[in-house]
């Protein structure tokens, strides 16, 4: 125990490895706000760079990058409608509108303080109780995987925009598009017509930044003659009645996040989906009807996605199974400095567990302050004119979509996704549920195949898995329980209506 | 609350028909849109090549990869149906609202324009270029020709600033 | 553009003729796997070190999509100056059958093969198969196991073609998208065994968390020295052997030759590194260390075990013998 408050204090009492944090953390919001730069990106990237320093630098780099990317990409979700990464999908959702109603500095305090408590709960799990979660996420099954992607599919009953038949529509054509490419597992091409470039597949983040970045821009362009929203300032730390009214709901998510993040394969999206999902049918009075700029509804989404960092941690500390891109590059990088991810890394190497929870525990207090003093000149942003803003963010969208792949086919990609995002709106189709379906349809496809093959492609064993087997059964509940949860009956009984 | 409730009026009211920006609150109206028929029927159609495609790839098992995009298809095709369905009980568009008047005012028109001509001459002049002269253009039009000076500024430090970034901190090779 | 391209490949070859000058600014590698799998590390490992002996950096990019073919397809249609280079796997050597692309490593030279991965068969720590007899009769006996696999073209589907093609058997599979996830459904106790590449087992094994069965190879491996070779259960492996994946560097075939030595130099000199041979040793991997003529035959014997493979085992659309790959012979 001594030995591992020990390893905790290393950054401590290591001014470099402090400083490398907070500059981790600066660094990594506005890799996470600028729209096509990742987290995974920046990671790959210091990988090479940092090669020649020692590791606990590097790791230091990194977690800071890390936390600040995470958080980085709800900035632009709530300014420009733009997630900045998908895991801040859901909280554009409600903070655009925000920003609308001139609350956006608000919004981004809001969505601060959640994330560091958040990341502190996230942190909490990982060192009290990485290896009991670690084996038990092991146990999810490819049935469960698809059920969880069924599970985030449902969503699209929440950010549909109102018409639900259109939002299924909507939905469909992107789980038909995320078809398009080789199967990754059976290396089949589909819909890719000989095309070389369609081999590839559609990358969702492409698809995303021009559904929610271009289609937006030309959006704003159809009532030319409104003013940029003028932003309050003046109160953007909530108090500590709101951030108490918020507790229950923000633990609750965040555990989620944790758990969702804990799952090798899926991170801090599906988390950030999920939690906004649950918020929106589980809370009873909320500040505004969602969908028009709840407060619940980037409190659930934030501490989900923030949860979900610590919960990436934990398979791959105790197992050496990456939870997520960033960690599968973490691996690497443990690799190439000599040491051996895996189980036996908790053995061999103890400190690297307790200096990472460390790392993350400083990374998440520089998020806080770094995060608050940005605010305003983030707040500020918005209320640029629009003539001058959204010339920039389409310039922005087309380098951030290059920068992916550094391919510029993937750049016509997105300017035809964004043309074709503006027509869909304008017909009450919503984006989001097109980009859920490009996100979720390979997940949807390939567990369910793989939950197939595991029955021998017999339908009855296959139906059968999912009521003898605890965790599908349990989620299979939960599924029936939120689609009746949307009948105006059951949220007539509960008083939500 | 008085405040909030004046800018979603003005939201709603900006707009000829009804509001584009609120897009979460969509709400249904009595009239259909100018072309809401054509996008049911263009839908329906993705779904009909969607499926009719998903033919040639290996099928005969519930796990081959042909299952999704069969499923995909047809859920496109019956929800367009629908729309479709839904969209003729509603009463004809106004007279006064035409298809293109609805899809493209002219300021999207030219800002479309502008982004066809960008995919065109990013290849062959380059992004800094090309980028620049797509912002300069943006802005001027936008703004009416007012503040060509600041426009010429603003694009140039933006641009300065995304270089920077991308290709000395991410060492991406522009195109 | 192609004008623009000859332009550049003969200021290239000029410049390397003229003043020996190469490498005269930064260098682009195009990794064919995405950040953090087996080919990014090693790529990542040796790129560090092979550019201290050039003088110049060479700035890695992963750039994925249909196991590599996007990547082999760009490079290939870059001047062939040497500032390109692609970091491949094997998955190239299946591109004409499976007939996803028609650019394949003929249109390369290889500047430096730097690891082999050889394959090797595992269950979970509890499962009841203590050998790799005990599995293969419990499949002859007609017992369901379900095997995880890839896509046709990766280093497990065409281990698990080879045993069934060997054996007569038949296994259940199930696919995932890459090792790890076979590994972590290995571990769930989703599936009963698969055949992966050693560099992402070894550290399971080591610990413990998954049983080593065989080795696909005809002698055991330093590192895992503990799991048998699958030779010593069944000599009728051996026309198949040697037989894994490889990484390596490429550059296209039109390279100048000294541009070509210039690389290979730095990389011999990299792969000889301490540094380099320490990240060999922690992965658990092989090294290979060859260049020229016989990086090719290296490449050739892969491609022909692998192709014919496939196309027995009905996953290929083409005949080998159309692109005269020639089948293995025994030894």
């Amino acid at each position: 125990m001594e030995q591992n408050l020990q390893y905790f204090l290393i950054p401590f009492l290591s001014w470099e490895m402090m400083m490398l944090i907070w500059v981790g953390v600066f660094a990594g919001i506005w890799v996470g706000a600028i729209p096509g730069l990742s987290v995974t990106m920046a990671a790959s990237l210091l990988i090479s760079f940092t090669f020649s320093w020692d590791l606990n630098s590097a790791l230091a780099l990194i977690c800071g990058v890390f936390v600040g990317g995470v958080y980085g990409g709800s900035i632009t979700a709530i300014l420009l409608n733009i997630p900045g990464a998908p895991a801040a999908i859901a909280t554009g959702i409600e903070g655009y509108p925000l920003a609308q109603r001139g609350e956006a500095g608000k919004a981004i305090g809001l969505c601060t303080t959640v994330s560091v408590f958040a990341s502190f709960v996230g942190i909490l799990a990982l060192s009290v109780a990485a290896p009991v979660i670690a084996n038990f996420s092991l146990k999810f099954s490819p049935r469960d995987f698809f059920l969880l992607a069924v599970m985030g599919i449902l969503l699209i009953g929440s950010i549909g925009g109102g018409d639900p038949i259109k939002g299924i529509t909507a939905g469909a054509i992107g789980v038909l598009l995320s078809m398009v490419g080789m199967d990754p597992s059976t290396g089949e091409l589909r819909y890719t017509f000989g095309n070389i470039y369609l081999m590839a597949g559609i990358s969702f983040v492409t698809a995303m930044i021009g559904l929610f970045g271009v289609s937006e821009a030309l959006t704003q362009f159809r009532n030319a003659g409104k003013k940029s929203p003028k932003q309050n300032l003046d109160r953007i730390i909530p108090s500590w009645t709101t951030f108490l009214k918020y507790l229950p709901l923000s633990i609750r998510s965040s555990l989620l996040g944790v758990f969702i993040g804990a799952l090798p394969g899926t991170g801090g999206d599906v988390a950030a989906l999920l939690a906004y999902d649950q918020a929106k049918r589980t809370v009873r009075h909320p500040s505004r009807p969602f969908g028009t700029g709840a407060y619940e509804g980037i409190v659930a989404p934030e501490t989900a996605n923030k949860g979900a960092i610590g919960g990436a941690f934990i398979p791959m500390l105790t197992l050496g199974i990456p939870g997520d891109a960033v960690t599968a590059i973490i691996i690497g990088a443990l690799y190439i400095h000599g040491l051996k991810p895996g189980p036996m890394l908790m053995i061999e190497t103890p400190h690297l567990f307790w200096m990472i929870v460390s790392c993350l525990s400083i990374a998440s207090v520089a998020l806080m302050v770094l995060g608050l003093v940005s605010v305003k000149p983030f707040a500020k942003i918005i209320e640029i004119p629009k003539e001058i803003i959204m010339p920039v963010v389409i310039i922005l969208s087309v380098i951030g979509t290059y920068a992916i792949q550094n391919s510029v086919v993937d750049i016509f990609y997105m300017i035809g996704f964004g043309i074709i995002g503006y027509f869909l709106r304008l017909y009450g189709y919503a984006t989001g549920p097109m980009v859920l379906g490009l996100i979720l349809g390979p997940m949807l496809d390939a567990n369910y195949r793989r939950a197939m093959q595991g029955a021998e492609n017999q339908i009855l064993p296959f139906l059968e898995g999912f009521l003898t087997n605890p965790i599908s059964l349990f989620l299979t509940l939960s599924i029936v329980f939120l689609i009746v949860s949307q009948t105006s009956f059951y949220r007539r009984w509960r008083g939500l209506e | 609350m008085v405040k909030n409730m004046g800018l979603q009026a003005e939201g709603a009211g900006g707009e000829p028909s009804g509001t584009v920006k609120e897009l979460s609150k969509y709400v249904p109206e009595a009239r259909r849109k100018p072309g809401e028929l054509g996008i049911a029927a263009i839908t329906f159609l993705l779904g009909a090549l969607g499926y009719y495609f998903a033919l040639d790839m290996t099928s005969g098992e519930y796990s081959s990869p042909s299952v999704f995009p069969k499923l995909a298809s047809i859920v496109i095709m019956a929800c367009s149906a629908f729309n479709f369905i839904k969209a003729v009980w509603r009463e004809k568009p106004e007279a006064s609202l035409t298809l293109t008047g609805y899809l493209l005012p002219m300021d999207v028109v030219v800002v479309l324009v502008l982004l066809v001509a960008y995919c065109f001459i990013l290849p062959r002049l380059h992004f800094v270029a090309s980028s620049y002269a797509f912002m300069v253009i943006g802005m001027v039009y936008l703004q009416r020709g007012k503040n060509i000076v600041r426009a010429l500024i603003i694009s140039a430090v933006s641009l300065a600033v995304l270089v920077a970034v991308f290709r000395y901190l991410f060492l991406v090779i522009l195109p | 553009m192609r004008k623009l391209g000859v332009a550049l490949l003969m200021a290239g070859v000029l410049a390397g003729a003229a003043f020996g000058a190469y490498p005269e600014k930064n260098i682009q590698g195009y990794i064919m796997w995405g950040a953090g799998g087996a080919m990014d590390n090693v790529s990542r490992a040796i790129v560090p070190i092979a550019q201290e002996h050039l003088g110049k950096t060479i700035i890695l990019q992963n750039r994925t999509g249909a196991t590599g073919a996007i990547a082999t397809t760009f490079v290939a249609n870059q001047p062939a100056d040497g500032y390109s280079i692609l970091f491949g796997a094997e998955n190239p050597n299946l591109y004409k059958v499976t007939g996803l692309s028609q650019i394949d490593y003929d249109q390369f030279e290889p500047v430096f093969l730097m690891m082999a991965n050889v394959g090797v068969v595992i269950v979970s720590k509890d499962s009841p198969y203590a050998s790799y007899r005990e599995l293969i009769e419990a499949a002859a006996s007609g017992k369901t196991i379900t095997m995880g696999s890839t896509g046709p073209g990766g280093l497990p589907y065409v281990a698990t073609t080879m045993i069934e093609k060997i054996h007569g058997v038949k296994f259940n599979k199930m696919q995932f998208d890459g090792e790890g996830p076979c590994i972590t459904a290995l571990m769930g106790g989703h599936i009963d065994a698969v055949a992966v590449g050693l560099l992402a087992a070894a550290n399971f094994i080591h610990s413990g968390s998954v049983k080593g069965l065989a080795m696909i190879s005809s002698e055991r491996i330093e590192s895992v020295a503990s799991v048998p070779a699958v030779t010593e259960a069944y000599e009728e492996y051996r026309p198949y052997l040697p037989w894994g994946a490889f990484f390596g560097a490429f550059v296209r075939k039109e390279t100048p030759a000294e541009v070509l030595d210039v690389l290979r130099s730095a990389f011999a000199k990299a792969f000889q590194d301490p540094r380099f041979d320490e990240f060999a040793k922690t992965m658990g991997g092989v090294k290979l260390g060859i260049t020229g003529e016989d990086a090719k035959k290296y490449i050739k014997q892969n491609q022909s075990v692998a192709a014919w493979l496939l196309y027995d085992a009905g996953g290929a659309k083409f005949s080998p013998a159309d692109f005269g790959i020639e089948r293995p012979q025994a030894k």
